[in-house]
Order: structure tokens, then sequence, then C-alpha cells
């Protein structure tokens, strides 16, 4: 009997010590593993490109500017409060992977697209997509060529390690379509050998077809054939198995994209610290503990969004109105306008 | 005699003190050390690999590349697998290596024996050759190679015509082929059995010569047989009707020259590039080697009535080679393994499609592992090959 009421007593102090510590649970997750690291070291090192004007280039200056750049200094400006604290490897297409499986970066914003391979075989973790892209194709205007049906037999310009190099081999042999690839490992090379003649034609994502014929002034008169060869999701990745750190890359990403649906840029945000919508006061971090839950500060957006703006201004200042490609948003306009940027919601 | 005082050196003590021990221990030493860093590093690869999923095995070597290859040796497709698409690679290095070995030996002999030449202009050329060429890096040479010469030749539809059926543009030099004829067997056959009758004829004269105490003809015999084989082509083509081969043309249609062969210009850059460079130090292996024979050995050929061409044939080169023939293996290897440059100027090389691979399977240590293997398993060809060489050329004794 007593030995009852003393296992009866036991279980009741258990359950209590239980709740009381559920709320400890749910606040404030201990950031561990990769996460941990990043913010120990105080800063981010991130993987781009280098060399892809709107996306990640050096300009005169000496700074990496780019859309994908943007994105590293998002992560950096939630993390650290300052949109400085990176450290930008320039990488080569063969080389990114490796770089983040070895852990020389901890974030790859390198125009990469999402596939199924490299999110398991090559040991990728995606976050979201942040640029919807296709694959296409450019001649010079002399050619006269208007499809890519009429390239039979045409040398072909592509970098290898990418998906281009697979798509570009696909597309054709699908087509019955015979061509000569010439293969660079690095996109310079690559571009001079079309300029040069080398090959009758080059191909790489669309976005990116344009960013090379607004670099060369050679280029000024090429055509960009109207085929859309394949869909080219670009994400940010990083390496397999490290989910608190690919959550928090995630929700920031998407809290780029809910700022844009909410209005909250990086002028009024100020003002909006005071507005009573609550999914304002959400993402911001006003109410609730969201950016705690992940690891982060719960004003981990607020500073995002202080520092680097939301997804619309990024993309206009690199790719769009702003800058020497006016690009429109087509695909990666908002879903409320027609687009697919779409964030799940900050609930 | 014994010291009575002093106690006699404990076992352990007296064993440290023996140099064979000692050396032994800190061999043994040394080699746990080097092992135990090894199978930490490996260790530490398999469990972070591990950790992110990524299995070590060759399995997915069976998969299909799909991906082009711009050219090769060996016929590949794209739905061909991973290893069909690293032989290619394989193959074309060995093609690009053992092409370069054989023109940067040649022109290493000339430029080496012209930088002892009387004559001053040629010996003050050659000097200059060697001093440029050695000292700027390969792959910077490369670079001149490729995108300064021959991506500035003339674009396609400017292609200069050459004499010949050749064309030159910056697709490369394309030239006609020789395409068997539909009675090639029958050609084949009758080819055989000259050759045969003409290698036994000159046998069986130079066995004669021997026995009779003059010297064997050497090319002398070669010359005939040749003779004798035109003779028989020429004989059969008047008789026949028709040649053993037929040229093929090329002709520029659409895109691209069709039919006939063609060089291409990544692969002319880095033969040219590899050969040049290499050619430089070869000519100056080649003139310290003739260098390295005694002078008493030119002047007694003088003194036998022997020319400069003979004495240099006969006497002075065939002593150097002994000299060359040991570091002449270094600038081999070092050829071969420079081939891998070949991925700065877009040439399908075993590195470069090596690259590709680990890019689209993600599998970079087995990659790397096959890459090491290979170049491993040519140097060590060359070597064992060249050290038989160099056994036969020994003098006696030596």
């Amino acid at each position: 009997m007593v030995a009852l009421c003393f296992v009866a007593a036991l279980c009741f102090a258990a359950a209590l010590f239980s709740v009381a510590l559920y709320p400890v649970a749910l606040h404030g997750a201990e950031p561990t593993g990769k996460l941990k690291e990043v913010l120990e070291r105080g800063q981010l090192y991130c993987g781009v490109n280098g060399k892809l004007s709107g996306f990640g280039f050096m300009d005169p200056q000496g700074n990496m500017v780019g859309f994908d750049v943007d994105i590293c200094r998002a992560v950096a400006a939630a993390l650290f409060d300052d949109p400085a604290k990176v450290r930008f490897t320039p990488l080569s297409a063969p080389q990114r992977f490796t770089a983040l499986q070895s852990g020389e970066i901890d974030l790859l914003s390198r125009n990469t697209t999402w596939t199924i391979s490299r999110d398991s075989r090559v040991g990728l973790d995606f976050a979201p997509v942040v640029f919807y892209d296709g694959q296409g194709i450019m001649v010079k205007r002399e050619l006269g060529v208007s499809s890519v049906s009429e390239l039979d037999g045409a040398s072909i310009c592509v970098q290898t390690g990418t998906t281009t190099e697979k798509n570009l081999t696909d597309y054709f042999r699908n087509r019955g379509i015979a061509f000569n690839p010439v293969i660079s490992q690095d996109y310079a090379t690559s571009v001079d050998g079309f300029i040069k003649d080398r090959c009758d034609a080059f191909t790489t994502d669309r976005s990116g077809l344009l960013a090379t014929k607004i670099k060369y002034p050679e280029l000024a008169d090429a055509v960009i054939l109207e085929e859309v060869m394949s869909k080219e999701p670009l994400a940010p990745a990083v390496v397999q198995g490290e989910s608190q750190w690919r959550d928090a890359v995630s929700w920031i990403v998407f809290g780029l994209i809910q700022a844009e649906e909410l209005g909250v840029t990086r002028e009024n945000i100020q003002r909006m610290s005071g507005s009573t919508d609550l999914n304002v006061r959400r993402l911001l971090g006003i109410e609730d503990t969201f950016g705690e839950d992940l690891g982060l500060s719960n004003d981990f957006l607020a500073r995002t969004i202080r520092h680097v703006g939301n997804y619309g201004e990024i993309y206009e200042r690199h790719l769009g109105m702003d800058s020497p490609f006016k690009l429109p948003r087509g695909l990666n306009d908002l879903w409320s306008r027609g687009g697919l940027m779409y964030a799940p919601p900050f609930r | 005699m014994q010291r009575p005082s002093a106690s006699p050196p404990s076992g352990a003590s007296s064993l440290l003190r023996q140099p064979r021990v000692l050396s032994g221990l800190a061999q043994a030493l040394f080699a746990a050390v080097v092992v135990f860093a090894a199978a930490a590093m490996l260790s530490n690869m398999a469990a972070e690999l591990d950790k992110r999923g990524l299995p070590l095995g060759f399995g997915f070597l069976e998969q299909p590349a799909s991906f082009a290859i711009a050219e090769g040796l060996l016929d590949y497709t794209e739905s061909d697998s991973y290893w069909r698409a690293f032989s290619v690679g394989v193959v074309n290095t060995i093609q690009v290596s053992l092409l370069g070995i054989v023109l940067a030996t040649l022109l290493g002999t000339v430029i080496g024996v012209s930088r002892l030449s009387t004559n001053l202009m040629v010996r003050t050329l050659a000097g200059a050759y060697v001093e440029t060429v050695r000292n700027v890096p390969l792959l910077v040479q490369l670079f001149v190679w490729y995108t300064i010469v021959f991506l500035n030749l003339p674009p396609l539809r400017k292609s200069l015509a050459l004499p010949g059926g050749f064309f030159l543009n910056n697709r490369g030099v394309h030239f006609p082929s020789l395409g068997l004829s539909p009675d090639w067997g029958s050609w084949l056959i009758g080819l055989v059995i000259v050759a045969a009758f003409a290698l036994l004829a000159g046998w069986r004269v130079n066995r004669r010569r021997v026995a009779e105490g003059r010297p064997p003809l050497g090319l002398w015999a070669a010359a005939g047989g040749l003779l004798a084989v035109a003779l028989f082509v020429t004989a059969g083509w008047i008789a026949v009707g028709s040649s053993p081969v037929v040229p093929d043309y090329p002709v520029l249609k659409g895109f691209n020259f069709r039919g006939g062969a063609r060089v291409s210009p990544e692969f002319a850059a880095l033969l040219t590039g590899l050969t040049i460079y290499t050619a430089a130090f070869i000519a100056e292996l080649v003139r310290a080697g003739v260098q390295a024979v005694g002078r008493g050995q030119s002047e007694a050929a003088a003194a036998l009535g022997l020319t400069r061409g003979q004495a240099l044939r006969h006497v002075i080169l065939p002593q150097a080679l002994r000299i060359i023939l040991p570091p002449l293996v270094n600038q081999y290897l070092n050829l071969t393994k420079n081939s891998s440059l070949a991925v700065a100027i877009a040439f399908p090389d075993l590195v470069a499609i090596g690259n590709t691979i680990i890019n689209q399977s993600g599998n970079a240590v087995q990659l790397i592992v096959l890459i090491m293997g290979s170049y491993l398993a040519m140097s060590l060809a060359i070597s064992f090959l060249l050290n038989q060489l160099n056994k036969r050329t020994r003098f006696a004794g030596q």
C-alpha cells in the first residue's frame, strides 16, 4: 500500500516536472551543429559566382555585388545584425559542391539549380527557390537562325559541371539534332569561344545569357532564341544533414518573400514596427518567438529587411528595373500577382 | 678481468645503445606515425561522408553518363556509362601524351644539337628558344596557344583553303582522310605477303653479309622493303583499276565541315604547348649529354676521317644517349602529368571528364582516386619501358 502510494507520488512529481519544463523546451531552441558553428564564428562563409553580373560579381570598387550575393548578406544580417559579416568565396561550377561538402563554405548562393540528384547523391540540402530560370541558347545575328531546330550540326559552347551541360545533351538528343559540344571549365573561356566564333551558339540559363549579352559589347547584336529548354529553379544550398541550419536559411528566404507580400520595405520598416497587423508583428518578431524557436533572435527578419530589403527590393536592385538588365519579374513575381514566389505562413 | 664495482648494465638500456636496435625503433615509430595519420584521415573522411549520406563505392560508375564529350578516339554516346566516359578521357590523355613525347623528343634533340652548332645564328636562336620557353609557365603558354593563336584563326566561313584539300579555321584543321576501299581485304592479304617476302629477303641478305664480314644493311634494306611494297601497290592499282584506299575530302556543309578528318583547336593547342615546353628541357638534356662525351671522342672521330654529321650519329649521340636517358624519363613523366592542364583549354582529358563526373554524380573521393590511379599507372608504365631501354644501352659492367 505504502509502496503504491510512493509510486503514485513519484509519477505525479515526474508529470509536474515535465509540465514545468515544457515551455522551456518550446521557447528558444539551443543552436547546434552548423548553426552554432556559424554563430560562434561571427561570420558567414558564403560561396558565390564572382563572374556573373547581376547574380554575383566584383564591382569596380572591389565589392561583391548581385542578387545571389544579397541572399548571403540577408542571412548574415539575420544572424549578426550586420550584412558585412560575410566572407565571399568565388567558386567555379565544378568547385562549388566540394566546397560545401568539405565545409569550406556554410552556404552556397551561386545560381545553382535544385535537382533530385543534387539533393540526394551530391549531398546537398536546398533552401527555397529564389529565382526561377530556364536554359536558353544565344546565337549571333548574322547566322540567321531563329529556332533551335535549325542548329543541326552546330558547335555549342557550354560550361562543365552545370545542369546546362546535361540539358543540352538531352534536349538535342530528344529532337534528333546533332551538335558538337565545346566544353569549358570556365565561364570566361566559354564566352570567349563564342565571341571568336569557335562556337555557333552559347548556352546557359536565360538570365545568364542576358547578363553575358550586356557585359560584353561584342555580343550586343546576339539573339537569344525563343525556346526555353529546361526548368532551372535556382536555390541556395547547404550541406545535407544540418536541418537546423537549413531551417534557418529557409525561413530567412521565406521572410524576404513574406515581407514583400506584406509591403514591409527597407524604408518603411521603422513605421511598420508600430503596425497593429498581426502578420507584420509576427514577421518582425514583435509577437511570438519564431526566431528563438529556430535558434536565432526574434527580430531576425527585422534585421534582414532593415539592412538588405525585401525580396522585391533585392530583385529590382540587381536584375529588375533598377539594373541594366530590366528583367521583368515573370515567374519570379509574388503568387498574388501571377508569379511563383510563395512563402508558407508565419504562424 | 672484471670491474667489480660497476654494476652490469641492465638489459634494456644496453639494447638501446645498439645502433641497429635504435634505428629499427626509430623506423618503427615513424611507420606507426604514418599509419596512424593515414588511418585517422581515412576514418575521418569515411565518417564525414557517412554523416552526409554519401556512399563510398564504385557502383555509380555503371550509371549512364548522359553528358556529351567533345572528342575522343573511343566511340562514345551520351547513353554510355560513367566508366566509358572516363575511359574516353584516359585514352585522350594517352593519345596526347604519346604524341607529345615523340614530337618533343624530336624537336628537343634538334634544338639541343643546334645549341652546340658552330654557326653563331643557329646557336643563338636555339639558346633564345630554350631560355624563353623554359622560363614561362606552361599554363600561360597553353592560354597563349589556345586563345591567341588557335582561336584567332579565321572563322569557319572564312576558312583558309590550303592545297591538298586542307582547311584551316578556328574550329581546327580539316584534312582529307583515307577510307578503306570495299575490297580492302584482298589488298591487305597481298600486302602481308609482299611484306613477308621483303623481310625474309632482307634477313637472308644481311645474314650473308655478316658471314662475309661486311656490315649489315640498315637503311638500305628498309628502303628496299618500302620500294617493294610501293611497286606492289602500283602494279595492283594498274591491274585492278582501283586503289586500296579512297580519300574522303572535307566539305563545308551547314554549320561544319562534313567528311575528312579534323584536329580540334583544343587538341592542337595542348599538343603544341606540351611539345614546345618539354622540348626546351629535352634540348638541355641533349646538350648536356653531348657535352659530357669526352672531347677525345670527337677528335678521334675526326682523325678517322668521319664528317661532323657522321661523328655525331655514330660516335657522340650513342654515348650521349646513356647519359640522357635517365633524366629523359623525368621529362616524359612531366609531359604526361602536365597534360592535365588540358582542363584549362577545354580539351576533354581524363581530369576534365573526371571533374564533370564528380559534378554530375557527387562522388568526388572515388573519382580523385581513379584519376590518381590512372596517372600512377601511366607514369609507372613509362618508367618501366624506359628503364628496360636504359638497361640495354648501358655499358657492360656499368
